[in-house]
């Protein structure tokens, strides 16, 4: 029965989807060939049921409403289309926006990082990538002679700490550096050429590459070159040359300035420019020598006058 | 009336997401007098079921978005939005005054209803249980596939059918 009534189900199905009577209704025997017929029966007068339609006016009116709602939801998604992508891709924007937070960080921790820093690796990658995408070679050639400075900063650093280690490696980095700065010089095509030359000549006077000065110290330097100079980590002396050493000047004794003015020849000449001090100031310096002078009474002075 | 293939449908709806303005105007005559339909089979009133048609097309463009095909068809997401309307609608108006639906008669423009059978189907409606009388209204009423019956009701098609077949059987007595 089960089965029966799966099967008058099953071509109910097929015939209320369109399918011709003819292909199911043969197979079916009188009884179920009726029951099938009076279920349609029922299904046509359901389908009576559903053909009222709605008032015109009304179909009209809303469609105008509905079309009105859609043109204002198209403004509105067209002016707030930033904010829908972001609610949409929310997750994905959050986690790419930390990601991004996260790495710019980093990068700018990383610039001045020092060889023995974490970071370290992390500045020279940015410094590879930098170099990469600088097609212009004047451009290119400033960022290598910024990152020869970068690395002669290191290596002052490394001195510093006595980590001596890195040092050959950081001197091998400055002199293909040189190199290279060299070979974009003499490629064509570069503007300020003449003002990268004196760049790079700077740099090698005032840095010593490969344990030799490129140029001999100009006698008139400047402040700053000489505090580098003095400092200078890759500054190696020539053994083969000899030091000269500064041969120091006796000092001249000062001149007392508690002894009195002496009586000079003519031969001798008098110390022009040396002032006597006033004693006021003297007596307010407090220096041991006038400790051991002893202060004038009143009752000595008296003495001094009577004598 | 509109007898799309759900291809089409598709098409229009992927149009509609991006605001396209004919693609909601195709939807809107498709889907309205299904929806209207069974919208006013279920309140049996015609100012209700006007209230409810025109939410549920407001609705559609609010969420239209949010659609996807995973859940439910489209005709069935929509009836789904009048079915939860009118749901609505019986929790605020169980206390009012029930509405002689007979009335409404007048507004039926089609000639070959004959008002004697069209309360006679709506009063043997009425004695279906509601799993029964859903089955029918959305089958015969909105014109929804059985797949999309199914889909509606998240029963499987052969139950469909079951339920479709019982329905029938009960209401041939009463017709």
């Amino acid at each position: 029965m089960k089965r029966n009534n799966k099967n008058i189900e099953f071509i109910l199905e097929q015939m209320l989807s369109g399918k011709p009577k003819e292909d199911f209704t043969n197979d079916l025997d009188n009884e179920k060939f009726c029951e099938v017929k009076k279920a349609l029966g029922v299904v046509d007068k359901l389908k009576s049921l559903a053909s009222f339609n709605a008032d015109k006016n009304f179909r009209d009116r809303l469609k105008n409403e509905f079309i009105s709602k859609v043109k204002m939801k198209k403004v509105s998604l067209k002016s707030g289309k930033t904010s829908v992508i972001f609610l949409r891709f929310k997750k994905s924007f959050a986690i790419s926006l930390a990601f991004l937070l996260l790495s710019l960080g980093t990068a700018l921790a990383s610039t001045n990082a020092m060889p023995d820093s974490p970071l370290y690796p992390v500045k020279k990658a940015i410094e590879a990538i930098n170099k990469t995408i600088s097609y212009d070679g004047r451009i290119r050639a400033l960022k290598i002679l910024n990152f020869n400075y970068r690395r002669v900063r290191e290596i002052k650093y490394l001195q510093k700490i006595g980590d001596n280690k890195k040092i050959p490696q950081l001197m091998k980095e400055i002199n293909q550096n040189i190199k290279e700065l060299k070979l974009i010089l003499a490629g064509g095509n570069l503007t300020n050429k003449e003002e990268l030359k004196r760049k790079l000549n700077n740099f090698l006077k005032e840095q010593y590459v490969d344990g030799k000065p490129t140029k001999k110290e100009s006698t008139s330097k400047s402040k700053n070159q000489q505090v580098q100079n003095t400092i200078n980590p890759l500054s190696i002396p020539d053994k083969t040359k000899k030091v000269q050493t500064p041969v120091k000047k006796p000092k001249k004794p000062l001149p007392n300035q508690n002894d009195k003015p002496k009586n000079f020849s003519k031969d001798e000449q008098a110390p022009s420019k040396i002032k006597p001090i006033p004693k006021s100031k003297i007596i307010k310096n407090k220096s041991p020598l006038i400790k051991a002078i002893p202060k004038k009474t009143n009752s000595s002075k008296k003495e001094e006058k009577r004598k | 009336m509109h007898e799309e293939s759900e291809k089409e449908i598709k098409k229009l709806v992927m149009q509609a997401k991006k605001g396209d303005l004919m693609a909601f105007s195709k939807l809107y005559e498709i889907n309205f007098t299904p929806i209207y339909r069974y919208a006013f089979s279920k309140v049996r009133d015609k100012h209700y079921a006007e209230d409810i048609t025109s939410q549920t097309f407001l609705k559609m463009v609010d969420s239209i978005e949010k659609f996807t095909w995973r859940e439910l068809p489209f005709k069935a997401w929509l009836i789904k939005i009048a079915h939860n309307l009118s749901i609505d609608h019986f929790r605020r108006t169980t206390k009012e005054k029930s509405v002689d639906y007979y009335e409404e008669l007048d507004y039926i423009e089609d000639k070959a209803i004959n008002g004697v059978l069209f309360k006679k189907v709506l009063e043997s409606l009425d004695e279906l249980d509601e799993k029964h009388r859903n089955v029918v209204l959305l089958r015969f009423i909105a014109g929804l596939s059985c797949k999309e019956t199914a889909a509606f009701m998240r029963i499987s098609q052969d139950n469909v059918r079951t339920i479709q077949h019982r329905a029938l059987k009960m209401l041939r007595g009463k017709l």
